[in-house]
């Protein structure tokens, strides 16, 4: 036996029926119409200001609201036209279909970023530049190198001018340095020392110089050898 | 033929007064109009009821006859457009029984494809072929053969059958609190942490208190240019009267989901240019994280400004409303410990003291 077929025509007749007598099952009650379809235009206006939404942004919380039909749907068939601005939503015909929306993605370009020690690499950004040079960036910053002492904030001072000075007008702070101290006390121990350290410096470069001597003069205070007698090792038979 | 007389199901469904009483009507001598009135409709509606289905329809011979795509095709002489011959996705999804399905996201030719990836960032195959291989060493664990690990109590514990209320309970939480820690599993070369996203997240809070929501623009179009990603905006959850929101009435923040390509590029490029940049600047917080191996830092305006990508044109943003932002860098690693670590690697600092 074939189930009874649901068509246009008697819809309406069992719909009535079903509805009259408190027996009926439900399988065959009949899905209510939308209550949406008895308004012909259902405009939804987003709560958010305006300008907000104008913004051509994903709002997932605006596309949810849309469904929603309950408090402010009004009928407004002159704002049809602004159907594409994005400010409303406009559902005619409410059914249950989402839209896919095509996902936006900005554009990029790629770009050559050039680190300060000349080393390179590409990638893709919204900057329209073609090579970005770094002036400061991991290869010379501290923080990514705390071993360079290239990159520490250390205060030259061969002469030592600005121990001395710090000696002569230093306060508590810098006055501290233990180095400076020693000199501060005792000058003429630490020109002594200076002048040590200088003659120090001068034997080395002495004891270096001989050495380099001895290395180049290595072959040549030998005696040149004697010149071979010109023998032939094999001898032809 | 057998759907002429009304079928079993049919009269099983209709309402009694369908139904040919057993008792015979001449035995009650009393008669309503009620009584008779549907019946009487019932049977002329049930004379209309189609009797074929639609389902057991023929078609036509004249219509199968004059279908012939192949000869309709040779005799046309231009092509169509380009277009005819594609598969075209349907714009909206109607729900799982609807007979025009879109196809899966993954297909090209669906409304949601999304091409890629078209590079290979640098960032990312230093992942691959420095950082995963440093971290699997580092978190190596040696156990001599034939270890067993001494077994670990249950995370949720039991009742003691001391009551017996105690039958069926839900389990008890963990000693020291309710929340229950992801599971940290040894790290092999099959679950090496590694970033899974980044998210960038601004709280504008001018857009709410100012009712202008040119706050708002700014900050979506300087989040867009810094990660390559549209944004999402988002409305107030709470009412905080102070701060002048409302929930569901003001737009407030603006986010964006870095995923895969985008995500690397705006980490190399966050580490190798922007960070560096930032003056007196010591790095992460040793104290931040989730401690499920989620890292989150924030940058103030100043630092925002200095992306390669506002710099450019710098002068098309009101230096007022650049935005600061939260970074949230996601990692698959199950503690904040590993995700450290990882994260240490791909040349982000930490200072401070340092919390797992």
């Amino acid at each position: 036996m074939e189930p009874a077929y649901i068509t246009r025509d008697n819809f309406s007749a069992i719909a009535s029926t079903s509805q009259t007598s408190a027996t009926s099952p439900i399988a065959l009650r009949p899905r209510q119409p939308p209550p949406t379809r008895t308004l012909p235009f259902i405009i939804f206006i987003g709560i958010a200001e305006p300008t907000t939404s104008n913004m051509s942004m994903h709002t997932s919380l605006r596309r949810t609201a849309a469904t929603i039909t309950n408090s402010t749907t009004t009928i407004l068939p002159t704002r049809l036209p602004t159907q594409t601005s994005g400010t409303t939503f406009v559902c005619s015909q409410c059914r249950h279909a989402t839209l896919l929306r095509r996902p936006k993605r900005p554009y990029t370009f790629t770009q050559l970023i050039t680190l300060s020690d000349g080393s390179t690499f590409t990638h893709r950004t919204t900057s329209p530049a073609p090579i970005y040079r770094s002036t400061r960036d991991t290869r010379n910053s501290l923080l990514w190198n705390p071993s360079s002492s290239k990159l520490m904030n250390v205060e030259e001072d061969e002469a030592g001018r600005l121990a001395a000075f710090r000696a002569r007008f230093g306060r508590s702070f810098d006055a501290s340095a233990p180095v400076d101290e020693e000199a501060a006390k005792d000058p003429v121990a630490a020109k002594q020392a200076e002048a040590e350290a200088k003659a120090q410096a001068k034997a080395d470069q002495e004891e270096e110089d001989n050495l380099l001597d001895l290395i180049s003069a290595f072959g040549q205070n030998e005696a040149p050898p004697p010149p071979e007698k010109k023998t032939p090792k094999f001898t032809k038979k | 033929m057998a759907a002429r007389e009304p079928s079993r199901y049919l009269t099983r469904a209709l309402p009694r007064a369908s139904v040919p009483s057993i008792r015979p009507q001449g035995f009650l001598s009393r008669r309503n109009v009620s009584d008779e009135a549907p019946a009487r409709r019932l049977s002329d509606h049930l004379t209309e009821l189609e009797s074929a289905s639609s389902l057991s329809t023929a078609v036509p011979n004249s219509a199968a006859a004059s279908f012939d795509p192949l000869a309709r095709a040779a005799a046309r002489k231009n092509q169509l457009p380009r277009g005819r011959y594609q598969f075209r996705s349907p714009k909206y999804n109607r729900g799982p029984l609807h007979p025009h399905q879109p196809p899966p996201p993954s297909h090209p030719s669906s409304r949601l494809f999304v091409p890629g990836p078209f590079s290979a960032p640098r960032a990312e195959q230093t992942f691959d072929s420095t950082v995963s291989p440093d971290i699997m060493t580092l978190c190596y664990v040696h156990t001599p053969p034939g270890f067993k690990p001494p077994p670990k109590s249950a995370r949720l514990r039991e009742w003691d059958d001391s009551s017996p209320y105690h039958k069926n309970r839900v389990l008890r939480g963990p000693r020291g609190g309710d929340v229950l820690r992801l599971l940290r599993k040894p790290i092999k070369f099959n679950n090496i942490p590694e970033i899974e996203r980044i998210t960038i997240h601004s709280y504008v809070k001018n857009a709410a208190a100012e009712r202008n929501s040119s706050w708002l623009h700014v900050a979506g179009i300087a989040v867009q240019a810094i990660s390559n990603v549209r944004v999402e905006t988002f409305k107030s959850k709470s009412n905080v009267a102070p701060w002048g929101i409302a929930s569901g009435r003001d737009s407030v923040a603006v986010k964006a989901e870095l995923y895969g390509e985008n995500m690397y590029h705006f980490l190399g490029k966050l580490v190798d240019v922007v960070l560096p940049r930032i003056k007196d600047w010591e790095g992460v917080k040793g104290s931040s994280g989730d401690s499920s191996g989620n890292i989150t830092f924030g940058l103030i305006p100043e630092n925002v400004a200095l992306f390669p990508e506002l710099e450019i044109n710098y002068d098309m943003y009101p230096p007022k409303m650049i935005p600061g932002c939260h970074i949230t860098l996601h990692t698959t690693a199950k503690t904040d410990k590993d995700a450290r670590l990882l994260l240490s690697a791909m040349g982000i600092p930490f200072y401070g003291k340092i919390v797992n």
